[in-house]
């Protein structure tokens, strides 16, 4: 409790203009609670002629155009409880002098023109990526085709071992005949298993409509040993024969090839190309 | 004011018509320079606008609201926020506790012009480094060991002219007033 009138009056003046701080703040504050009505007084005085002190200013109309900005601020606040949300950015905007609002504004053109810039880049970007992925994905299923091609190369590789590792095997070589002098061709067949590989080359390319017919001429009889065509007739080619229908080479008086239907017929029909008889 | 918080336009234009010129003018006697007044004049009254709600009237009048919101706005543009904080915290949107709601506004009884000759009249009566203290303390926002450091006096003697020149403009307010 202060004691001293004086030092009240000291406190009381320095706290209605403001300029208590410390130790001193809070005993003052502390005091004003307990005042008697005679401090009481003394506080409301000196807060009364403290409050009179902005009337000493020199007075000063302020332009009219803050009273316009405030009235355009207010007048865009949409709801007291959108207020609170958009209240600063309201605020600011209503702040700003037109000046600043111009450099605003251009400031926000430039980023709306970034942006939209950047916007169009990224597009580009995504439509870039988007060909690099469509490419990526052409040359990865053609890069899968390939590998079942090779898979299949290596399983036919593979089977045409089984049949050359075989301990006894039979070879018949067949040549070309008029049609196809420089063809060639060749049996090599496992009689145990009754498989068989038939290599070609030099024969002329297959028609769309016709197949090359393998046949195995028995005696005077040809039994139908599969059909084959020829994708690269410049390339030695290989075919797999699974079930020879004779194996016994003692049987066999030849092997022929002819060109015949797609998909081969029953009895040849066509010209022979190449012919082999066992040795 | 209550109008006001109810968004009455019409009632906040009046409240500006009516207040706006003394605030403003309190405004550039603390920041001294214009454009940054405009700035702050804006500021407190859309904070008016927006805090009208958290008004009440039982705690005190609306001038005591408006300059005491404008002297701190105006204070806390030339010193940091925070300083004045550490000082003398005078929350803006509610009036001083102790403050005495019947206190009488200063713009109602007399014509606001006459009333400031009066004011000023008196400030110049009172001695020239006890209206110094007051206004550095008051404009600038010091506090008295502020002040005593700025002049090179002893804290005892700024303590002294501020009582003595708060007391003397009482009496020379309380004549004609």
């Amino acid at each position: 409790m202060i004691t001293d009138k004086e030092r009240f009056e000291e406190l009381c003046s320095a706290y209605v203009l403001n300029a208590l701080e410390g130790e001193e703040l809070r005993e003052f504050q502390q005091d004003l609670i307990e005042a008697n009505p005679e401090r009481r007084n003394i506080y409301d005085e000196m807060r009364w002629v403290a409050l009179h002190l902005p009337l000493a200013s020199e007075f000063v109309e302020p332009p009219s155009y803050v009273k316009e900005n405030i009235l355009r601020a207010i007048q865009t606040q949409p709801s007291p409880r959108a207020e609170n949300m958009l209240g600063k950015a309201a605020k600011f905007f209503g702040l700003i002098k037109p000046q600043v609002a111009l450099a605003v504004s251009l400031a926000l053109l430039v980023i709306i023109v970034g942006l939209s810039y950047y916007t169009f880049f990224l597009r580009e970007v995504v439509r870039q990526r988007d060909q690099q992925l469509t490419a990526l994905q052409a040359d990865l299923s053609l890069q899968r085709q390939q590998f079942i091609a090779l898979q299949n190369e290596l399983t036919r590789k593979e089977e045409f071992l089984k049949i050359l590792q075989s301990p006894k095997i039979d070879v018949v070589i067949m040549g070309g005949l008029e049609i196809s002098p420089t063809g060639y061709g060749k049996i090599i067949w496992d009689p145990e298993r009754k498989s068989a590989i038939l290599q070609i080359s030099n024969l002329p390319p297959v028609p769309k409509d016709k197949d090359y017919q393998l046949w195995v001429i028995k005696g005077q009889k040809p039994v139908s040993a599969g059909v084959f065509s020829l994708t690269d007739p410049e390339k030695e080619s290989f075919f797999k024969i699974d079930q020879l229908v004779e194996a016994d080479k003692k049987v066999i008086s030849a092997f022929a090839v002819t060109l015949e239907p797609k998909g081969g017929v029953p009895q040849p029909t066509g010209k022979m190309y190449l012919l082999g008889k066992p040795s | 004011m209550k109008r006001i918080s109810k968004k009455d336009e019409k009632a906040f234009e009046t409240l500006y018509d009516l207040y706006s010129k003394l605030i403003y003018s309190l405004i550039v006697s603390v920041v001294k320079k214009q454009d940054e007044a405009e700035d702050v004049l804006q500021e407190i009254f859309l904070q008016v606008w927006e805090k009208a709600t958290t008004f009440e009237s039982t705690k005190g009048n609306v001038y005591a609201w408006m300059v005491t919101l404008a002297r701190n706005r105006a204070i806390d543009r030339i010193r940091s926020k925070d300083f004045r904080k550490q000082r003398q915290e005078v929350e803006d949107t509610e009036i001083d506790m102790m403050h005495n709601p019947t206190e009488k506004n200063p713009l109602d009884s007399l014509v606001v012009g006459e009333r400031a000759e009066i004011v000023k009249s008196a400030l110049q009566q009172i001695p020239t480094e006890q209206r110094e203290v007051i206004q550095i303390a008051y404009y600038g926002g010091y506090s008295q060991s502020e002040i005593a450091a700025k002049l090179n006096l002893p804290l005892g003697t700024v303590k002294t002219r501020m009582r003595q020149g708060m007391r003397k403009l009482q009496t020379l307010l309380r004549e004609q007033l």
